[in-house]
């Protein structure tokens, strides 16, 4: 196989997904086999109350164009109030993250229950369209700052 | 270095038609923690965990990656697989490339790249991952079911005939559900209440089941195996024990108002029963309507006739907590209200009737002694229409799901119909016959051939009332012409719906529903009645519409489940909790204000106060982790470093990978 | 007024109230200094005035038994009440002395912070002096000088920052100095994971600096502590600023203001779906 195709501004998403709702969103995407862009990554996580800064901040720093996270919808949380704590940090990330010169459209919390594998693929189109109409990668990639 | 094992399944050709698996092999074995990759066509079969099994003794491996199917598929069975081999269970991870890869793609190569990067994203973690030992947590060897209808009674049933103890709880003054109200079942049309009535009775005086009827739920708490709910007992009025069931009260009240019963039919009192084999046989003050509570103290009249001094005016709602080991869910359904169907006519026209209202007017014991009238004349009817799928099957107006069962009650009532009026002209108006089931659709066949009703193709759009008249109007499908037929009695048959408080209660118990209100089962297919909380099972319609039988069925398989976790004395669960690491806690509690099942209390270590998790009553739900800033909180399974790990995996390209062409780079 | 400070101070360590008192010293070369005093004799060397910068709730022992007296201003007072609330000061430890603050001005102009006060009085205290014809007030938001940067497209904003943190030497001085900087080991000394690497460099900088200020948000009091000790002029107060902002119109919430406060993101609401969109609140 020969030299790898340059695919120029293909962004990479990282997805943190509940695994209650939203991880299961996804899988019935999947059984349900729903196509959609396959830009994210997505990473199971117990509950979106569990998303700490720091996995946006790396995200982002080590290389992702957009941090997409996904939790049960309000009044839903497998662990009754995790998305409500979640909702109010995420707030102020993407605020912090916007003021130093992260796109908004990069970052997006939504809720997506298990049963909704269509809305899960809706969203991820949405966002990753998103993510790609900035067309460029954002200013705060580690390798970008240190070159 | 960890020796990490990856097995990349091709599940037949739904992983390998959209991935190339031999470069994800390839790819896997140029992550330098990976000791042996390799691919397997099932690697869910038995010959493919014996792969990772001898894979893992042979190589000597500390880790494990199945690039597979979703880990809310599999992961148990993999854990199982690396744990028979003498391996940690906790040391291995699912990569998802189907459902979330294979299956969702359009792009070969695409999918491809998006299949390394989640292997080596899970070889990441699994590289940070540590042997970990289940929680062994007590029993409260009690269950509770939630619903006194047929499904609520055959769970509770099952489950106290094995001498575990039951706290049935049901909604309205009396167990029986809906079944309670049908004249007859399809398709053997045996009487409802000569087989509900019995199983009533024995739930009744079992002495391992404790009833609250005109009882909810209101509140839960605990986990599985050790839950704590508490139950609103409404006020009855009545006292249970006192009250004979004489119903000389029910005579005396100077009240009337629609019975629940008889849907609306006829007429009850505000003191009252719902029908005469209630259980238990003791009325209930409806205060909403009770002179006595609307005129401040007046009237009185069933207290003055009570022989037994049982009516307390006085009595207040109690709440009452139960501690269950197990909880089954079987809160059944509401019919839909076919009044939304106004070119129908229903509530306009006293002819045009419900479902249960056609139940109520054939049943002897109903407000006609079984005698089948037009509600609004008592003459019997010459002509009768039937009108399917109100409510179902009607995306617009009602609900996209079929409602399962109304074809056959159709059926069922056009031939009880037939039996009561052998000269009646009886239509039935269909979008399609759905009759699969043991004998249901000979019993169609039988109800078209032998009793002579006329099934119609077409959904009716309107009634007319014209002379004393129901005109139906419709199309004829298969014909394709218009076709009007004059009826002396309508019967729309309403589907099923999810009650109206089932997200509350959902949300209360902590489990899923879907976008209609029917509550979610863990998996459609190898998991029906168990529920994404544990310990709560689900059982007959409050899950999605089906039929008696099914709904028993599912009680059975539900109370089983329960036995499962009901026969131990202590249930091991995964070590999904948090942790404290006390030397860099600063005691600032943060963890403790946003923990929902307060698993964190204060503890003191070298003379300073810190937060301590207890790991029986820890959900894993990581809130406290992510809120704890000095980064003293970690939790099992999912920790900051494996998160990180996997994280930074996305990123973390091999050297040389990009030079031998494997597509690791995904990312510019 | 310095004289009912000193009053006060002695009185509080003659009769025992108090074991130890924080305030301030005029030192012979005219700079200000904070001073922890033992003896009641002491007291006469206090002052307060210009120079008064410092926020002496940074230099409390939270982990110390000891009975404390402090002299307060508004923002400092506010230090006090977010600490009270995340349960790192006991009240009952504390004998604030509250100063209605007049304002500080050096070389002649107003202190930078002074001009965006919104609270010259500490919302609690067990004493208060104040100078005469100084009164108590509370002010709304005020300009918070972010709009330059808010005017900036994503990338020059990114580029106005690199530029800023490019200069960060990571003394960790902005930590060090902040009162509500309590944590036993600070995050970026966390190897397990090493969320910000140790190194010297922009990108790690950048880190550093967003993990700051986020872990600030919702409690920063605006004490100007963190730009004031900061050797290389790093304008930390605009990221903390910029989340006072979020945290006020989001959540109605200013840090250290309400004794019987819940800390912002230790609480929620059900029904504030419109924190995810903000502007679309209609």
């Amino acid at each position: 196989m020969g030299k790898e195709k340059d695919r120029g501004y293909d962004p990479v998403i990282v997805g943190l997904l509940c695994n209650w709702c939203t991880y299961a969103g996804a899988d019935l995407a999947g059984t349900t086999r729903i196509k959609h862009p396959q830009n994210m990554r997505a990473i199971r996580i117990p509950c979106s109350g569990r998303v700490s800064p720091h996995f946006l901040f790396t995200s982002l720093f080590q290389g992702a164009d957009g941090v997409f996270i996904g939790g049960c919808h309000p009044a839903d949380c497998h662990y009754t109030s995790g998305n409500y704590y979640a909702r109010r940090r995420f707030a102020l990330m993407k605020s912090l993250l916007d003021f130093v010169g992260i796109e908004p459209d990069r970052l997006r919390l939504e809720w997506v229950s298990a049963s909704e594998g269509d809305r899960f693929a809706e969203v991820v189109t949405e966002f990753t369209e998103g993510v790609k109409a900035l067309e460029r990668p954002h200013s705060l990639k580690r390798d970008g700052l240190e070159s | 270095m960890r020796k990490i094992g990856v097995f990349v399944c091709h599940c037949g050709t739904n992983i390998a038609d959209m991935v190339d698996v031999e470069k994800v092999v390839a790819a896997s074995g140029r992550i330098p923690e990976v000791r042996y990759a390799v691919d397997y066509q099932f690697t869910c079969s038995a010959p493919g965990q014996d792969q990772i099994k001898d894979a893992i003794r042979e190589h000597n491996l500390d880790g494990v990656v199945v690039a597979a199917c979703s880990p809310r598929m599999h992961e148990t069975t993999f854990r199982n697989a690396v744990g028979s081999a003498g391996m940690n269970p906790y040391l291995v991870e699912m990569a998802n490339i189907r459902e979330h890869d294979s299956w969702v793609a359009s792009d070969r190569d695409e999918a491809t790249r998006k299949a390394i990067d989640l292997v080596r994203m899970k070889v990441k973690k699994v590289a940070k991952l540590e042997p970990l030992e289940e929680i062994v947590l007590p029993v409260t060897r009690r269950a509770l079911v939630i619903g006194g209808g047929v499904a609520g009674i055959q769970a509770a049933l099952d489950i106290a005939n094995t001498g575990v103890e039951v706290v049935l709880v049901e909604k309205t003054p009396s167990i029986g559900g809906h079944m309670a109200q049908y004249d007859k079942t399809f398709p053997t049309l045996d009487c409802a209440s000569c087989i509900l009535t019995p199983r009533m009775v024995e739930a009744a005086i079992h002495p391992k089941i404790t009833i609250h009827t005109f009882s909810e739920v209101v509140e839960s708490s605990g986990f599985v195996g050790a839950y704590e709910v508490k139950i609103r007992k409404k006020a009855r009025s009545v006292d249970l024990v006192k009250c004979t069931g004489c119903a000389d009260c029910l005579e005396k009240c100077p009240v009337k108002v629609p019975s629940e019963f008889e849907a609306g039919l006829a007429e009850r009192g505000a003191i009252y029963r719902p029908f005469p084999q209630a259980v238990p046989n003791v009325p209930v003050i409806d205060r909403e309507h009770c002179t006595y509570f609307l005129k401040d103290g007046k009237c009185g009249i069933c207290q003055k006739v009570c022989p037994t001094d049982a009516i307390d005016f006085t009595v207040e709602d109690e709440i009452v907590t139960e501690k269950v080991g197990a909880i089954v869910v079987a809160t059944g359904f509401h019919f839909y209200d076919a009044a939304n169907y106004t070119e129908y006519g229903y509530g306009r026209y006293p002819d045009v009737i419900s479902w249960l209202q056609f139940e109520r007017l054939t049943n002897a014991s109903g407000p006609t002694s079984g005698k089948l009238v037009r509600p609004s004349n008592g003459e019997a009817p010459q002509t009768i229409v039937f009108i399917h799928c109100v409510g179902s099957r009607d995306p617009s107006k009602g609900f996209p799901y079929c409602s399962r069962v109304c074809c056959m009650a159709t059926a069922k009532h056009a031939v009880i119909a037939r039996s009561k009026l052998p000269d009646a002209e009886i239509f039935s108006f269909y979008i399609d016959i759905r009759a699969a089931g043991k004998g249901y659709e000979e019993f169609v066949r039988r109800a078209i051939e032998q009793e002579d009703i006329e099934f119609i193709k077409g959904r009716p759009a309107r009634v007319i009332e014209k002379n004393g008249k129901l005109v139906v109007r419709s199309e004829d499908a298969f014909s394709g012409r218009p076709i009007e037929v004059e009826a002396d009695l309508v019967v729309l048959t309403n589907g099923a719906q999810a009650q109206d408080e089932a997200p509350e209660l959902a949300q209360t118990l902590g489990i899923g529903y879907d976008q209609y209100g029917f509550f979610s089962e863990l998996h459609p297919k190898l998991r029906p009645v168990e529920t994404n909380k544990a310990g709560v099972f689900l059982a007959g319609m409050c899950q999605g519409p089906k039929d008696i039988p099914e709904s028993v069925s599912q009680a059975s398989a539900a109370a089983a489940k329960a036995l499962e976790i009901l026969s131990k004395d202590e249930l091991s669960r995964e070590p999904q909790v948090a942790e404290v690491n006390p030397f860099r806690c600063t005691g600032c509690m943060d963890c403790m204000e946003v923990c929902f099942y307060t698993a964190i209390e204060e503890d003191e270590f070298m003379r300073r106060k810190v937060a301590k998790v207890n790991p029986g009553v820890c959900q894993g739900c990581g809130a406290c982790v992510a809120a704890c800033m000095d980064g003293a909180l970690e939790m099992k399974i999912f920790n900051d470093e494996q998160i990180y790990a996997e994280i930074t995996g996305l990123f973390a390209i091999p050297k040389g990978a990009r030079k031998a062409g494997g597509g690791e780079s995904a990312h510019g | 007024m310095i004289d009912r400070i000193r009053d006060t101070a002695r009185r509080w360590l003659a009769d025992g109230i108090v074991d130890v008192f924080l305030g301030f010293r005029k030192r012979p070369d005219g700079t200000v200094v904070p001073v922890r005093i033992r003896d009641a004799g002491e007291a006469d060397g206090l002052f307060f005035g210009d120079g008064c910068v410092h926020n002496l709730m940074g230099l409390v022992d939270l982990r110390s038994e000891e009975k404390v007296g402090v002299l307060l201003k508004g923002c400092d007072g506010r230090a006090f009440v977010q600490l009270a609330i995340e349960g790192e000061a006991d009240r009952g430890r504390f004998k604030v002395l509250g100063v209605v603050c007049p304002g500080l001005s050096s070389n002649g102009s107003l202190e930078e912070k002074c001009e965006t006060c919104r609270y010259n009085t500490p919302p609690v205290y067990d004493e208060l002096v104040k100078e005469d014809g100084v009164e108590s007030w509370e002010k709304g938001p005020v300009a918070d000088g972010l709009a330059e940067v808010e005017s900036m497209s994503h990338p020059v904003r990114a580029a106005y920052f690199k530029n800023e943190f490019d200069r960060c030497i990571r003394c960790y001085a902005c930590r060090d100095i902040c009162p509500l900087c309590y944590c036993e080991e600070c995050v970026t000394e966390k190897s397990r994971p090493q969320w910000v690497e140790v190194g010297v460099k922009t990108s790690s900088n950048f880190y550093w600096h967003l993990i700051r200020a986020y872990h600030l948000a919702g409690r920063c009091v605006a004490c100007g502590e963190c730009d004031r000790a900061c050797p290389v002029d790093i304008p930390l107060k605009y990221l903390n600023r910029k989340l006072s902002r979020e945290v006020e119109e989001l959540f109605d919430y200013v840090p250290g203001t309400d004794p019987d406060a819940t800390p912002v993101l230790l609480e929620f609401k059900e029904d504030e779906e419109h924190v995810l969109c903000p502007g679309d609140e209609s």
